[in-house]
């Protein structure tokens, strides 16, 4: 099978981007027609125009390479050969591409180089716009085409061209800017190479001091971060599976208010938990009034430092753990449980010998995911962390305080990272090379076994309490969005929810009158964009890893995981430093929103995706393959339906991601495009509590809401398994909305 | 204040005494610029090696080196410290607001700061940018702030004052040298000196 529409298609796309549309990136956006009407102009014009008309010269040679891209459809030559044409003219015109996007900056050559050999250019360039997109994707795909032409990936073009894509888009968007703040740690802060100032931040006190064990007043802010993280990930793996447990495998009466309750701290801006402690546990929180008020004890100060930061995490991750362990809890095959029981085993040893051991892939998943959660957490340690410091704050407030430590905050990321990664390690030691395999192409019929009495007490004597905390908790934060001003003066209003949503009739009609709607209606635009692209592109991530096998994947797998590991602060700054300026030159836009949010979150689709598909028996795809199902026809038929409940935590997880980010999102909003959560932090920042409160009260209900639309659009995975003994509701129904 | 039966300090030195353990936030120099102005400001009233003996002396009462400038205000708004240290529109702010703080200008002096604003060299948009920067320096765009009731003192001296602003004449400002604790060696000495002198204390 030869992919000769494949390639017309895409030399059509490539010359179409090249001869027609805008190659720079427009200041008022592609979207609207006013570039039309000027077409031929220097800022709108397409690069055939621009080279010939406006001196630009340099973009010529990427319209021959498009038409030499004509050679992958010459019949008379071998396949072979063809295809060797076709990878020669990709790599070549997406190598010239970049070079001459990087080489020639909005003045000039970017380099001094260049300018002293070459003499200096009367034009520059802007950063790359649609045209330039549509070209560069081209040659990329042509490559890849070539590349399965030859025979790589089974000749399957569609496994081809997903693994250069996703290669290609996780260079330019998490790679690039990586190394842009790499190079900055190894600078001095005048831009000159210095690898003193690197070893010299890299070991300093303030990053390993150990004082606080001999007595000083604190540990360097790399042992704060590892300690947080530990107990933070013990704390919310443990909590998350006793709540899967107790959802999947008692007859515990209120399910379903369990996985609302556990829903809620995701959906929650960061903040919240924060803010909501301090009003119960603070100097003048409830609590510590009443203490007084009681028993005259003076209020302390306790809840600022590595114990409330904890708390709030825990409240914060166990959520995320509960997702990760509950799709595969669930997966566990009862049959197993039900041999290991005709063997005679009670309901403890099965639990402990078969079904704990089958759910490891997922309890080592929900302890990494939530180690690296919390040491790349930076809302709750800032608000809570008082003289506590940890790595992610320390990085922010290297750049963005009054340090301005470019190089400083880069050797701090580059801690952070190496933890990370070495998580990233442990967890795949701790799995091992075993199959984990629970989800077999035969019939599959069981019903998962109940807890033993001692194991479901301990797991209720944990969860209730913890689950009660939690609304009592968001009553406080939600109260204060009703009274008129929080500490002082209680009386009942609704004031704040008229500031910030208030709706007019005027002449024209509908009047957004509310200070939150602008902010509110890009954030939700910008991540209903993101979620679906985000859930896209970490399941087929996920499919390329776990089904396909491919020269390089290893290192694949750890770029598109990547992301997870680089705290929001980080990225934040690099995407800043690394976009700022020609060839890609996003900030300021809402593109520059949507793709740090896609990158950022992808890794969780990955992981997802790659959890379910592992308890995906191949033996499904295999014989799909053998009835002449191609790459993306086993993917869509077979693998999509029974991965919903991935891809619903995918989509789910994303979007709310999206909503409720701060961290990254706070350096790259700008008056035009501004975050919610950014918009709530000012109004806290400001003293403004009531507003702040009001409208973080409105996420959350939207994203309830969201996350209920979601579930019924995507719809449950279902399985054949029999209905529960005796109870009226049936197993699918039990087994849907897991990722809930 | 008045639930601890606190005296109201007047002056910086007073920030020394012992009834206020645990009950002062400042900020933390390293990232904020309101807590460096501060260190800087003391720097230039009681000179380099005094200002330093004198934080050492607050050290003890400080519960906590707040990571922003306006930490410390938001902090006694909220019942979290009795006394902070900010910037004095800060305080007015929360004034107008309804909370029941009150500001109080140290009799040593105080120091002051210019907002700013900046043109991009080579930016696409010169034009607009420079009829903006006019429009921000001139009455208009400088009653922007008080109307939406930022109170900072505006730098046009045409633009009506609203009787919450404090008159400059009216507060002991201190000649504050810009050029030499603006420049980024002078900042850097201070700030290591600041970590090693007062924050690596134990309280």
């Amino acid at each position: 099978m030869t992919h000769r529409r494949l390639i017309l298609a895409w030399l059509a796309a490539g010359l179409g981007g090249y001869l027609l549309l805008p190659w720079y990136i427009l200041q008022d956006g592609v979207l609207g027609v006013a570039w039309m009407r000027d077409w031929l102009g220097r800022d709108n014009a397409s690069a055939v125009v621009q080279a010939v008309r406006h001196g630009r010269p340099w973009l010529a040679p990427i319209g021959l390479l498009l038409l030499a891209g004509f050679a992958g459809l010459v019949r008379a030559w071998p396949r072979r050969m063809r295809g060797a044409a076709l990878m020669a003219v990709g790599a070549t015109g997406f190598a010239y591409f970049l070079a001459q996007g990087f080489a020639i900056g909005a003045r000039g050559w970017a380099f001094d180089v260049l300018s002293a050999r070459f003499g200096e250019l009367a034009t520059g360039q802007y950063g790359m716009g649609i045209g330039a997109a549509l070209s560069g994707a081209a040659f990329v795909m042509l490559f890849a085409i070539g590349l399965a032409e030859r025979g790589a990936f089974k000749g399957d073009a569609f496994v081809a061209a997903s693994v250069v894509a996703v290669a290609v888009l996780v260079a330019v968007f998490t790679f690039f800017p990586v190394v842009k703040i790499l190079i900055s740690a190894v600078q001095d802060n005048e831009g000159a190479l210095s690898l003193p100032a690197f070893t010299r931040r890299l070991f300093a006190e303030k990053v390993w001091g150990v004082g606080c064990l001999s007595g000083a007043t604190r540990c360097g802010v790399a042992w704060n971060t590892l300690l947080l993280a530990l107990l933070c990930a013990i704390g919310s793996t443990a909590l998350g599976l006793a709540f899967a447990l107790i959802v999947t495998r008692t007859r515990f009466r209120f399910k379903r208010a369990l996985r609302v309750l556990s829903v809620l701290p995701i959906i929650t801006p960061p903040f919240v938990i924060g803010l909501g402690l301090i009003l119960l546990f603070g100097r003048s929180g409830l609590v510590n009034q009443l203490l007084e008020w009681a028993f005259g004890i003076q209020p302390t100060r306790w809840i600022y430092g590595l114990q409330g930061v904890l708390v709030a995490q825990i409240f914060a991750f166990t959520p995320i753990a509960f997702l990760v362990l509950i799709g595969v809890v669930e997966g566990v095959s009862p049959s197993l449980e039900e041999a290991a029981q005709t063997l005679r085993a009670n309901r403890r040893r099965t639990l402990l010998d078969v079904s704990l051991p089958l759910m490891r892939p997922g309890i080592a998943n929900a302890f990494l995911i939530t180690f690296i959660e919390s040491i790349a957490d930076f809302g709750n340690p800032i608000i809570l962390g008082g003289n506590f410091g940890v790595l992610s704050t320390e990085v922010f407030f290297s750049v963005v305080g009054a340090q301005l430590d470019q190089g400083r905050a880069a050797t701090l990321g580059i801690i952070l990272l190496l933890f990370a990664l070495s998580a990233f390690y442990l967890q795949r030691r701790v799995i091992g090379r075993k199959g984990y395999t629970a989800l077999s192409g035969k019939g599959d019929s069981g019903l998962p076994t109940l807890l033993p009495d001692g194991i479901r007490r301990a797991c209720y004597a944990v969860a209730v309490p913890w689950a009660l905390l939690t609304v009592v908790i968001y009553a406080m934060a939600l109260a204060g969005g009703f009274v008129e001003t929080w500490g002082r003066d209680y009386t009942l209003t609704l004031r704040h929810y008229v500031k910030a949503f208030g709706v007019e009739w005027g002449p024209h009609g509908l009047l957004w009158t509310g200070a939150a709607w602008n902010s509110f209606w890009t954030t939700v635009e910008l991540s209903a964009i993101a979620a679906p692209l985000t859930a896209a592109l970490g399941i087929l991530a996920a499919y390329l890893l776990t089904r396909q096998r491919f020269l390089g994947q290893s290192a694949f797998e750890f770029g598109t995981m990547m992301s997870f590991a680089i705290p929001g602060t980080v990225i934040g700054v690099s995407y800043i430093l690394a976009f700022n300026v020609p060839p890609i030159e996003i900030t300021g836009t809402a593109i520059i929103l949507v793709v740090c949010n896609i990158f950022r979150n992808m890794p969780v689709g990955v992981r997802a995706g790659m959890a379910s598909m592992a308890q995906i028996d191949r033996s499904l795809d295999e014989a799909s393959v053998t009835l002449g199902a191609r790459g993306f026809t086993v993917l869509r038929t077979i693998l999509l339906p029974l991965l919903k409940p991935a891809v619903v935590a995918a989509l789910v997880y994303s979007f709310v991601r999206a909503m409720t980010t701060v961290s990254a999102v706070i350096f790259l909003v700008s008056a035009q495009y501004e975050w919610a959560t950014t918009y709530i932090i000012n109004r806290v920042v400001n003293g403004d509590y009531g507003v702040a409160i009001a409208y973080s009260s409105v996420l959350i209900v939207m994203m309830l809401v969201a996350i209920v639309i979601i579930q019924k659009l995507v719809g449950q995975r279902r399985l054949g398994r029999r209905a529960v003994a005796g109870g009226a509701s049936a197993g699918v129904v039990e087994l849907g909305g897991s990722a809930a | 204040m008045a639930r601890r039966k606190l005296p109201v300090p007047k002056c910086w030195r007073d920030l020394a005494r012992p009834e206020y353990k645990g009950e002062l936030m400042l900020g933390n120099p390293n990232s904020s610029g309101t807590a460096y102005l501060m260190l800087a400001t003391l720097v230039q009233v009681f000179g380099e090696d005094e200002a330093f003996r004198f934080l050492q002396s607050v050290h003890p009462n400080v519960n906590q080196y707040a990571r922003s400038g306006i930490g410390p205000m938001t902090a006694v708004t909220r019942g979290e410290t009795a006394l902070g240290s900010t910037v004095l529109h800060g305080v007015i702010n929360e004034i107008v607001r309804g909370f029941p703080v009150e500001p109080v200008l140290p009799c040593e002096g105080v120091g002051y700061e210019v907002g700013s604003v900046a043109i991009i060299k080579g930016t696409r948009n010169a034009d607009a940018a420079r009829r903006f920067v006019d429009w921000s320096l001139s009455v208009q765009g400088q009653q922007v702030g008080l109307d939406v009731k930022e109170y900072a003192i505006p730098t046009n001296r045409a633009v009506p004052l609203p009787p919450q602003v404090p008159k400059l004449t009216d507060i002991k400002v201190i000649d504050y040298d810009f050029a030499k604790y603006g420049a980024s060696d002078t900042r850097k000495r201070l700030l290591e000196r600041w970590e090693r002198d007062v924050n690596a204390l134990p309280r």
